[in-house]
């Protein structure tokens, strides 16, 4: 069973510490991780840049962990040169 | 980090992009098919966008970006173009201008105001919701061009750039405007584990390839508002053919080094501050100290000095920098040589004769170039103000109800540019006139058998030593009998006075007149042409006005070039030395007897090759003893003005030479044959004749 984590609207430094939070947590339950973006209409590179930290963190500990992508974010990701 | 600072930059910056997206919608409305004047007027709204926001002006960030979606639809033909929608964003355009007026004078601005406008234009991109309203996320503007040269940057920003509320995606997309993003690369070797890790820090750091036409300090500009904490290295990749700078071309040209020689030099090129620090001469502590300074002062001017600033070409600036390194180079040749001056005695001069001649001579043409481009720095193309009647024209004829085309000719005519802006008031009082009583109403002019829609001409042309402005208008003409009738019933002229044509017409120039039946928002108050005149004059310039009844009416402005520096031939008249601008010049010569006559009339008149030129003796107008009584033993100069011929008579010639022009100062009145004076290689002060003055005094 995976841990699911479910992100929506707006991820930006504004409300980072949430998406902080959910991240960690995800990390901390051992379990391979799923991150659901596709409702995320909007996002920032510091949003991102915790993304790119899970990410390399996952691979680097074994983790499996899936990204499921929004155009907005897919769109910001490509434009800062972060591939997921 | 107080981005107040910045916000002088920003009103610069802002100010351009203004003026680019309202010429560009103006233009747009005529040619509503150009994707690419399309894609730039997009670009203006989103540097606007872009930038406000890194300066922390978020209200501006967040109107523009409500615009820049408009522009967007239409640019991805989701939307239409239509009347309304120009009108509304141009009505957005003047908003963002009020905006960043206030940004400069430091005052408040009311968002509240805009929240109407923002809710039409979303309207006409059939956008009603006001909450979709504050995501920058917008597609890419499509790559331009894939020419240009390819530049490296590695960009390692300030740790705390997010909590100086900026994100660097805002300069990558900076960077795309300038170019092609080739490859952009995240570098996350500086992100700790995700426990350990800060979510406000940034720890990304980026490496991107461009491809650009821009140079590198134009690819830095990028980065300036973030450079101070962070490292930002720009290096062009270099093709085999690079450009060499000036002076390792001329030395690869006669062979002296070799390509790659120059090459190796270059990258071995020191910056100051370390050249001194080499030599022992300071410390570095103390030249960070003075750079720090420098800094300071920079912003400080910044503040100070908007208004009065001016925006240079940068090719003309680079090649300044290039031709001031090159005096420097000579400079240090020089102090070689004179050492061996110095040494000749013990073993002969060698060849430090020749070596000096040359350098001598390498210099000068150094210091022509730099004098030329220093005077071009003052000069701006004439289309800066022009594009701005586009407006004009289209407001005036919507609320006078006539159809009017502007047609713009001639923008890249250059003017010194406190020339070009005291001319602005007078040619808006021109425009308006020609559209308020020039231009009939489209019925009138159907009924005359003109074409409903009207055009003004706003044309501008360098001939000689002057720029001519005209503004020229299909209407109606003048009047010259309600003209006179008016001037007679405000006792300007007698009533029964006899008047030429031409002196009917210039009677509008006289203070107080006015023709039009109906006192207008517009024009009619009879302030007008007699301040145009004022105007113009001021700058030693001249108006003109050609009409025809029914056909039309032309003013023409001849503008001096008012270069501080100019050509001039110096002409000996009794014992004093004057110089004639070269620009009025057209050959000079020693008459025969029998070419000389005197006509009743006219004076007298030289023969020229068949042709009659009548002859000013520059003696009697300026109330000099001559040293010839004859004009065949004296020189004639034949000068131009207003395509007509006349021939100065001076003494003797002493050469063509150039001068730098000098005012005669507030004390001295106004002389219409002089327009200023020169101090000489030799010390003396010569004046400088007015041609068009002398002209005017020998005719009346």
């Amino acid at each position: 069973m995976a841990h699911q984590v479910l992100l929506t609207d707006e991820l930006t430094i504004d409300a980072i510490a949430p998406l902080f939070a959910s991240l960690k947590e995800a990390l901390t339950s051992g379990q391979p991780i799923s991150i659901d973006l596709q409702r995320v209409t909007r996002i920032d590179t510091a949003a991102a840049q915790l993304l790119a930290a899970i990410h390399r963190e996952a691979a680097q500990s074994g983790t499996p962990c899936a990204f499921q992508l929004s155009t907005a974010v897919t769109h910001h990701l490509q434009r800062i040169g972060i591939t997921l | 980090m107080d981005l107040k600072r910045f916000h002088a930059v920003f009103v610069e910056e802002a100010s351009e992009h203004i003026e680019n997206l309202e010429n560009g919608l103006l233009q747009l409305e005529k040619s509503p098919d150009d994707a690419e004047l399309l894609n730039d007027i997009f670009r203006s709204a989103h540097t606007i966008k872009g930038s406000s926001g890194t300066v922390g002006l978020p209200d501006i960030s967040r109107f523009t970006h409500v615009m820049e979606e408009l522009l967007d639809d239409l640019r991805n033909h989701e939307l239409t173009l239509h009347r309304d929608m120009i009108n509304t964003l141009l009505e957005a355009v003047d908003t963002i201008k009020l905006m960043v007026a206030a940004v400069a004078d430091e005052s408040e601005f009311d968002f509240s105001s805009c929240q109407a406008l923002m809710e039409r234009i979303r309207r006409l991109q059939g956008k009603a919701e006001p909450g979709a309203s504050a995501g920058p996320e917008q597609p890419e503007a499509p790559a331009a061009t894939c020419s240009g040269r390819l530049f490296l940057i590695t960009f390692i920003p300030s740790p705390d750039l997010f909590r100086q509320g900026c994100d660097p995606i805002r300069l990558f997309d900076e960077l795309a405007e300038l170019g092609t993003i080739e490859a952009i690369q995240a570098n996350d070797d500086r992100l700790p584990p995700l426990a350990a890790l800060n979510p406000e820090t940034l720890y990304l750091s980026w490496t991107i390839k461009l491809r650009s036409d821009a140079d590198v300090e134009t690819l830095r500009s990028v980065f300036l508002f973030v450079e101070d904490d962070s490292t930002v290295e720009i290096t062009p990749v270099l093709a085999p053919q690079e450009q060499l700078p000036l002076l390792g071309k001329l030395l690869t040209e006669e062979g002296i080094v070799s390509e790659e020689d120059v090459r190796q030099a270059l990258t071995k090129q020191q910056k100051l501050g370390e050249i001194l620090v080499a030599q022992g001469k300071t410390t570095q502590a103390e030249i960070s100290k003075a750079l720090a300074k420098q800094g300071v002062q920079k912003a400080e001017t910044f503040k100070k000095s908007v208004s009065s600033s001016i925006r240079v070409d940068l090719n003309k600036l680079d090649h300044l920098v290039n031709l001031v390194g090159e005096m420097v180079i000579i400079h240090s040749m020089f102090q070689q040589v004179m050492t061996e001056w110095q040494q000749a005695n013990d073993n002969g001069f060698g060849n430090a004769t020749e070596r000096t001649e040359r350098l001598f001579s390498q210099l000068q043409r150094i210091g022509k170039d730099i004098q030329e481009g220093t005077m071009s720095l003052r000069m701006l193309p004439v289309g800066e103000v022009f594009q701005r009647f586009s407006r004009l024209v289209r407001e005036l004829s919507t609320t006078k109800a006539k159809e009017i085309e502007l047609i713009i000719s001639g923008e890249e005519t250059e003017l010194d540019k406190g020339v070009l802006e005291k001319v602005t008031d007078p040619l808006v009082h021109l425009i308006r006139n020609a559209v308020d009583h020039g231009i009939e109403t489209p019925q009138e002019r159907i009924a005359a058998g003109k074409p409903a829609k009207a055009t003004v001409f706003l044309r501008a042309y360098q001939l000689g030593d002057a720029v001519y402005i005209e503004v020229e208008d299909d209407g109606r003409g003048l009047d010259r009998d309600k003209i006179i009738a008016k001037a007679a019933s405000n006792g300007i002229i007698a009533a029964d006075a006899l008047l030429s044509d031409d002196e009917a017409y210039h009677l509008i120039f006289m203070p107080g007149f006015s023709t039009a039946d109906q006192i207008t928002d517009i024009s009619g108050r009879g302030v007008g042409m007699d301040v145009v005149k004022r105007n113009i004059e001021a700058l030693k310039g001249t108006v003109q006005l050609r009409t025809r009844k029914g056909y039309g009416t032309t003013v023409s402005i001849r503008l001096p070039l008012t270069l501080a520096i100019i050509d001039g031939l110096a002409a000996k008249v009794g014992s004093e030395v004057f110089i004639i601008p070269i620009a009025s010049v057209i050959e000079s010569l020693r008459p025969a007897q029998q070419v000389v006559h005197t006509v009743e009339e006219q004076g007298e008149v030289v023969n020229v090759r068949g042709e009659y030129i009548p002859l000013i003796r520059l003696c009697s107008m300026l109330q000099i003893q001559g040293t010839h009584q004859h004009p065949w033993n004296g020189i004639v100069v034949v000068t131009h003005h207003e395509k007509r011929k006349y021939g100065l008579l001076v003494d003797e010639l002493l050469g063509e030479q150039q001068v730098v022009l000098k005012t005669l100062g507030s004390a001295t009145p106004k002389v219409q044959d002089i327009s200023g004076g020169t101090i000489m290689g030799d010390g003396r002060v010569a004046l400088v004749l007015d041609v068009a003055g002398i002209v005017a005094m020998a005719r009346a």
